[in-house]
């Protein structure tokens, strides 16, 4: 695929030195089928510290893996391992906490694509969780496995791979609830095809499901459906610190990938991911009480925010990234569907950034630009 | 203190003065030596299991243990069958001579001696009650060699005089290498480090399991400043085991042949001792007090904290169990064990999770350890598993009843028990011989037990008794019903019904109370004058006066009244000393009954709270908003004191005085001015007239807030006025009735916090008055609820159309 015409690349495509080099490197026992072994999808999503040598094409190369996912490590340990069980994993959190992140490396991790997957919505329909059909040719030929058109399930099932199933509870319950003899008994029956519509799992099969507690469905699940996995709740990034390298880290590699040139000092980011961090919680870094906007201030919307706010730079100022342009993007993400959030974001303005403004340039400047909120 | 680094990324910034060829060097020379230092960390399976092979192996004369050095008395109960963990080594120290001179800087008062206490708590896995156990069985002789409490204070207690909690866990929290090695090892803290290095590993030889930690423990502590080390007191408790441990080697007969002594410390010590000269301390046997007391799991995990100490003493009691029992020895059927019991009990509170789940759990924690390159499951492999698996949701939503049921069963609420015909605490003795003088049944199940104050003069002393339970805080007793002269509620009633329960924690509480005293009584008397030393207020210190009073103590009465002349001097909260001066009154109007009479310096204690409660009237009127009622009713009691006290001549002019020159003050709060109105008022300082008169100040302009707060201080004092006067109720009417429609929907909400003071009695006869001045006849009662109803009924007399206009 040429680059130039790719707007994301899954990550397997944009890591593929780091996962070539922990595959070359890989001694540790793996489950059957599995691309890495558990040790090494670890190293891939937490990072390591040790250069690892690795060969392409004859040529010698050293790497180190760097971290994907900032959060609670020890939970990325316990997903790893379950989804070496025969029980699905089923990440869940608010909106914005890298949920799908961790589903999509971790697939890329273990089965070495993070595109055998299903969008959950509304509309979902048991056919596209199992499998359906080419009418064409199933009237023409009638049953038969060329005629059936597989469901990601299927082919993971089939092939023996992670499949990825996000906002699964945004699905009718009846359609979720498909999935409880697949990962049950790990078979799927295809009636129409008779003996030969016995499709056993393969080893490596398991299922990602991800699942926002925003939304009720998560709350709603069928006690039968729960039973077949295990929850892991994803929480905001906690640190400060860890927060901004997330967001400098995937904000660069967007401006990057879309070759836009801007100077982006770590000081905005800092203000930013503060602002965001501030508002989540409801209270300042040190101490003061703030009001929290009904909009889930998530670390995915701060790096949205930051994105946007290069492009501006970019496109319509200097180049260079300064506050206001944080300011003109900021209120996007927080005033969402409630208008009182804006007056909860006049109000950190005047308590926290006017009070910070009086003796650090940077807040000053994003003080003055309180009138882009408007 | 100062301290290195404690966490750092990488071995060459660790910053240690050990090289790998120094630490084998001293390995070397740590295992060429005949005695043998075996190094535990406290309450660990792994040093148990491989200090009994090591024992095994040696055959040694003679067992040295890192315990407090005089603490041998207590070797019967330890060695007794009768005896289970969890227990405590407890030592303490009174300090009465003030030889620390911390006196009155660790206590509160030059006075109160400083309580200096020390807990070396012990389970059944500890490797030093496991040694103490297999020397009574092998019958090899035991001795402790740490230095005991006494020597360790001036090193230990400079800060503060919380209670020490051996062991020294503090050297794994303050440790830059541990924290190193969490990171390499992918572990979130210390204590899965130690639980992935060692506990988890049970298949080792054991001497290569010591040479594993005199590694660990060389590099450790080498991580740790001398100035620390010298701080926490460790060289010089070092130096005092190596005296103990030469002086012991002088006697032991083959001195030749290796492990004929065996030497059990701590890590840390283990890998210096052999290189010290050794320095002995005098000890003083009678300061060094050191009895065996139970404890809890709970305690334990409380107080070892969790980055280095024990998380989880059930957990690890179960694997003890199962690697005991010959019939089973693995001790992963102790995580199945558990995790079916976590099962049962999420399912009591209410969480739907199966035996299925169980198994799965089971088998996660098994991968998990696997995966984390343990030997076996250990702690956080299976709390890991168990949230994964039986958390079927949000956190949030899900967690809380699973982490409970996990807290319940991996740290559980076991009471260690001490044999009984070894062990005499007197506290312990003494309550339960009075219980028995008393006649008062010590038994679990509670008892109601009603006590007819007036009717004997035993039900007197047992209500003494039980209220000195209550003051030390046993939980034995709780009074359900019966006079509180505290709170002065039900103060008509001649009896006290009393809920009684003996059981193990009473026990525990009165065991560990050991410093306070050797009786009961006595125990209350050192915590009393604590109590009234440390505090300032006199409020709080005429209440313990009470307390002492319905104790029975009143032996202590006269000294501590001597010192409240001096907390009342220079008390400067007005609410303190007016509530000083109701405790008092009471302690004067029941002294008939608490026995107090011979105490007489009561009336000029309250005369004295009384002075100095009127001097600072002014400084009320600063008061905020949220004080305004308790402040208020503080006017009100000096009031009625003022108004009903007749036992001691009570200038009320002086009173008077105060309140007229702080009203003539222009600012402060309206609401306290209201009330001080009220008072000139019912001391009649002031006729209705001049009222009326400053309340129409208020409302000249239209609807006032402060007018509004005046009203409501004013009512507070004295709202009969309104329904007595006529006048006054003919001049409040006329104010509502010309406040426009904006005005009146301002000043509701404050008139209707006034109004809410009136009983629905009046609220009835004022609205009768309004409608009879009306003429109207007929009322009709809006139903909708409490005092809002009345109001509005009250104001739509009032305003006669106005609520029609309004459209309401």
């Amino acid at each position: 695929m040429a680059k130039e015409k790719i707007i994301r690349e899954p990550t397997e495509i944009r890591n593929r030195d780091e996962i070539e080099a922990l595959k070359q490197n890989d001694t540790y026992d793996k489950p059957e089928n599995w691309f890495l072994s558990p040790r090494m999808v670890e190293t891939f999503i937490l990072g390591s510290d040790e250069v690892l040598e690795y060969e392409v094409k004859d040529k010698k190369k050293k790497i180190k893996i760097t971290r994907k996912f900032y959060g609670d490590n020890v939970l990325v340990q316990r997903s790893i391992i379950t989804l070496a069980s025969d029980r699905g994993l089923l990440l869940i959190g608010e909106p914005g906490t890298a949920k799908s992140w961790l589903s999509e490396h971790l697939a890329a991790g273990i089965s070495h694509t993070s595109l055998n997957g299903i969008q959950g919505t509304a509309g979902v329909t048991e056919d596209q969780i199992k499998y359906s059909w080419n009418y064409a040719m199933l009237l023409a030929e009638g049953p038969s496995l060329n005629a059936l058109v597989p469901s990601p399930v299927y082919v993971g099932m089939k092939d023996g791979l992670i499949t990825r199933f996000e906002e699964v509870t945004r699905c009718p319950r009846e359609i979720q609830d498909t999935l409880i003899s697949i990962l049950s008994d790990k078979v799927l029956i295809v009636p129409e095809l008779g003996e030969k519509g016995v499709l056993l799992a393969r080893k490596g099969f398991n299922i990602i499901g991800t699942a926002n507690t925003r939304d009720k469905g998560v709350n709603e699940m069928s006690s039968a459906l729960k039973r077949r996995f295990n929850f892991e709740t994803v929480h905001p990034i906690k640190s400060v610190k860890e927060e901004i390298e997330v967001v400098q880290n995937q904000t660069e590699g967007m401006l990057e990938s879309d070759n836009v040139k801007v100077e982006f000092k770590h000081d905005i980011y800092e203000l930013l991911v503060k602002t965001f961090h501030e508002l989540r919680k409801g209270e300042t870094t040190d101490g003061v009480k703030v009001n929290i906007p009904s909009t889930v201030m998530s670390t995915a919307e701060a790096v949205s925010v930051a994105y946007n706010s290069g492009l501006y730079a970019r496109y319509y100022d200097d180049g260079i990234v300064k506050p206001k342009h944080l300011a003109i993007n900021i209120k996007g993400a927080v005033i969402k569907d409630n208008n009182e959030d804006i007056q909860k974001l006049n109000q950190y303005w005047d308590l926290i950034v006017k009070r910070r403004g009086s003796n650090n340039k940077d807040w000053s400047s994003y003080y003055d630009s309180k009138k882009y909120l408007m | 203190m100062t301290q290195r680094n404690t966490s750092c990324d990488n071995m060459s910034d660790l910053d240690s003065k050990e090289t790998m060829e120094g630490i084998q060097k001293k390995i070397r020379k740590i295992e060429d030596q005949t005695i043998v230092y075996f190094p535990i960390k406290h309450h660990s399976i792994a040093c148990s299991h491989y200090l009994e092979k090591a024992i095994d192996f040696y055959k040694p004369e003679k067992i040295l243990i890192e315990l407090p050095f005089g603490a041998e008395v207590n070797l019967p109960i330890l060695q007794s069958d009768l005896t289970i963990p969890p227990i405590a080594l407890h030592s303490f120290y009174v300090d009465n001579l003030n030889i620390f001179e911390l006196n009155g800087k660790l206590s509160p008062d030059e006075s109160i001696p400083v309580r200096f206490e020390g807990y070396h708590p012990i389970v059944a896995y500890s490797p030093e009650y496991h040694a103490i156990q297999l020397a009574k069985e092998k019958e090899i002789e035991v001795e402790f060699i740490d230095l005991p409490l006494y020597n360790i204070i001036p090193y230990r207690f400079k800060q503060s005089s919380i209670s020490l909690f051996y062991p020294d866990e503090r050297y794994y929290e303050f440790n830059a290498y541990g924290a190193l090695l969490a990171k390499k090892l992918r572990c979130r803290n210390f204590h899965e480090v130690w639980e992935t290095m060692f506990e988890t590993n049970l298949d080792m030889n054991f001497q290569e399991f010591m040479r594993k930690l005199y590694i660990f423990s060389l590099v450790a502590r080498s991580s740790l400043s001398e100035e620390f080390l010298e701080q926490e007191g460790a060289n010089i408790r070092e130096e005092f085991m190596k005296y103990r441990i030469k002086k012991s080697y002088q006697d032991i007969q083959e001195k030749d042949r290796k492990g004929s002594l065996l030497v059990v410390t701590g890590a840390f010590h283990s890998v210096v001792l052999p290189f010290l000269k050794g320095k002995t301390q005098k000890i003083r046997k009678k300061e060094n007090v050191i009895i065996t007391v139970p404890y809890t799991y709970n305690q334990l995990a409380l107080s070892s904290g969790y980055q280095s100490g024990n998380p989880a003493p059930r957990y690890y009691d179960k694997l003890w169990s199962n690697l005991r029992n010959p019939d089973i020895k693995d001790i992963k059927i102790a995580t199945l064990n558990l995790a079916l019991e976590v099962k049962n009990q999420s399912r009591e509170y209410g969480s739907f999770v199966s035996v299925a789940d169980s198994v799965h759990v089971f088998r996660m924690a098994q991968n998990l350890g696997s995966f984390r390159g343990k030997e076996t499951t250990g702690y956080y492999d299976l709390v890991d598993a168990v949230k994964s698996v039986f958390i079927k949701g949000d956190e949030k939503i899900y967690g809380p009843s699973i982490y409970r049921a996990l807290d319940e069963i991996l740290i559980g609420d076991e009471y260690g028990t001490i044999d009984p015909n070894l062990s005499t605490t007197p506290l312990l003795a003494d309550f339960q011989y009075r219980a028995k003088k008393l006649r008062i049944k010590l038994a679990a199940a509670t008892k109601l037990m009603r006590l007819n104050l007036y009717q004997t003069s035993t039900a007197k002393l047992k209500s003494q008794f039980l209220h000195q339970t209550v003051f030390l805080n046993l939980g034995f007793g709780e009074m359900i019903k019966g006079p509180n002269l505290i709170k002065k509620e039900n103060l008509h009633l001649l009896a006290e019904q009393w809920n009684i329960a003996y059981n193990r924690g009473v026990e525990i509480k009165l065991i560990s109370s050991i410093s306070l005293g050797n009786t009961v009584r006595n125990a209350c008397l050192t915590l009393l004058r604590e109590k009234f030393a440390s505090t300032g207020e006199s409020g709080v210190a005429s209440e313990l006066l009470l307390v002492a009073a319905q104790m029975g103590l009143v032996e202590v009465l006269d000294d501590l009244g001597k010192q409240l002349i001096d907390i009342i001097d220079k008390d400067r909260d007005f609410k303190s000393l007016v509530q000083a001066l109701y405790q008092l009154v009471a302690l004067y109007n029941y002294q008939e009954s608490l026995l107090t009479e011979g105490f007489k310096p009561l009336l000029r204690l309250i005369e004295q709270a009384y002075i100095r409660a009127t001097f600072l009237v002014p400084s009320i009127l600063l008061i905020q908003e949220d004080e305004e009622e308790t402040v208020i009713e503080k006017i009100k009691a000096l009031t009625n004191f003022i108004l009903s006290f007749d036992d001691i001549e009570v200038d009320k002019n002086l009173f008077i005085g105060q309140i007229k020159t702080t009203l003539t003050n222009g600012k402060g709060n309206h609401a306290v001015k209201g009330a001080l109105t009220g008072v000139l008022y019912s001391l009649h300082e002031k006729k209705v007239d001049e009222l009326t008169r400053e309340i129409n100040g208020y409302f000249v302009g239209g609807a006032s807030l402060d007018g509004g707060s005046f009203v409501y201080g004013l009512f507070m004092i004295c709202r009969e006025i309104l329904l007595l006067k006529e006048d006054f109720f003919d001049r409040i009417d006329n104010l509502v009735c010309q406040f426009s429609n904006e005005d009146f929907l301002t000043i509701l909400p404050l008139f209707r916090r006034s109004f809410s003071l009136f009983t629905p009695k009046e609220i009835d006869i004022i609205g009768s008055n309004v409608a009879q001045k009306r003429e109207i006849e007929k009322m009709e009662k809006i139903e909708i609820s409490g005092n809002l109803a009345e109001l509005l009924h009250f104001a739509d007399q009032l305003a006669g159309s106005k609520f029609e206009e309004m459209g309401l």
